[in-house]
């Protein structure tokens, strides 16, 4: 980070892609393919390397470390959020775009009830409060530890587990209530 | 181990050898397992692989461009400030210094003009009669 400071340009190439694969793996819950995704990705890099620069002076005087990874991820949960907001044209997941763009073959019944089952929870994953959707998908998409989830959010380790116990209790009561007859939207 | 802490690790990659053993014998944590596995996104598609091969010098572009803008408009901003300045100070030297004069203030005598005396004594003035004469109802014999 502080040879990006300093100008260094391919430490700008690394930070990217030492991140990129986690931003993009958080982001594209919220977009509808893979082209958005990279849209959202590349905003969250450009507004962390922003908040970075302005916030470099302050750090470097206080010999603090750079918490970049943390500041890209919160601002990429963020745009991911705004993003589903703003999109009236939000019809289907993410999931559901990528899914189409696999080879449709032949499937049995069972395999398009798990696939229909699998765009309810991810919908219902969607439609959590704000904060148990952050730590939901930082802890299953990005894969972080507790620990990390917690540290990206600026809240405690048991919080971070706390807001996860609830987030899967809510999503196992919102799944059973779509999934009975006439309670899907 | 409780439900909780096999959900927790249930999040994660692997579980324990501890939480398997619970997991087989806890219906509720074998739903959450089940849920956890319907709400984790599929792994990336090949299409996802190629964006994100891109992604690094796209974005390095696209940090320079926006830099290369943010200069550009900073410089526009500064030569317009320049030039307003310049402006400013070249208005103040060439405009040629006027003096303002005092007014001049003149005391002037002035005779108030003759006026005629009326006698009005005589004359009736009264708005009823004015009304009477042109047949219209007095305004105060009566609502209008």
């Amino acid at each position: 980070m502080r040879a990006f400071s300093a100008g260094d340009s391919a430490a700008f190439g690394l930070l990217i892609k030492r991140h990129q694969e986690t931003v993009f793996r958080v982001v594209r819950r919220y977009a509808r393919s893979a082209d958005e995704a990279r849209d959202l990705t590349q905003r969250a890099f450009l507004q962390a390397f922003e908040a970075a620069e302005r916030a470099m002076p302050k750090l470097a005087a206080d010999e603090e470390p750079v918490p970049f990874k943390a500041w890209v991820l919160r601002i990429a949960v963020n745009l991911g959020k705004n993003h589903v907001r703003d999109s009236s044209r939000w019809v289907m997941t993410s999931v559901a775009a990528v899914d189409a763009e696999r080879p449709s073959l032949p499937v049995p019944q069972e395999a398009l009830e798990q696939a229909e089952q699998a765009a309810l929870t991810r919908r219902a994953v969607l439609e959590l409060p704000s904060r148990q959707r952050e730590v939901f998908t930082l802890r299953i998409d990005a894969g972080l530890p507790f620990a990390e989830v917690a540290s990206t959010l600026g809240i405690t380790e048991g919080n971070a587990k706390a807001h996860f116990h609830h987030a899967v209790k809510r999503l196992k009561e919102e799944v059973a209530k779509l999934s009975t007859p006439g309670g899907a939207p | 181990m409780n439900c909780e802490d096999v959900e927790l690790e249930l999040s994660g990659n692997e579980p324990s050898v501890e939480a398997r053993v619970h997991l087989a014998g806890c219906v509720s944590c074998q739903e959450t397992s089940k849920l956890l596995g319907l709400a984790a996104l599929p792994p990336l598609t090949q299409t996802e692989r190629m964006v994100l091969n891109g992604l690094a010098p796209s974005t390095q572009q696209l940090w320079r461009a926006q830099r290369t803008r943010g200069a550009g408009l900073r410089r526009g901003a500064s030569l317009l400030m320049a030039a307003g300045l310049g402006a400013l100070i070249a208005s103040a030297l060439i405009k040629p210094a006027t003096v303002i004069s005092e007014p001049l203030v003149r005391t002037v005598m002035v005779t108030a003009p003759e006026i005629p005396v009326l006698d009005f004594e005589e004359a009736n003035l009264s708005d009823d009669e004015v009304f009477f004469e042109v047949g219209w109802p007095s305004p105060t014999e009566g609502d209008l």
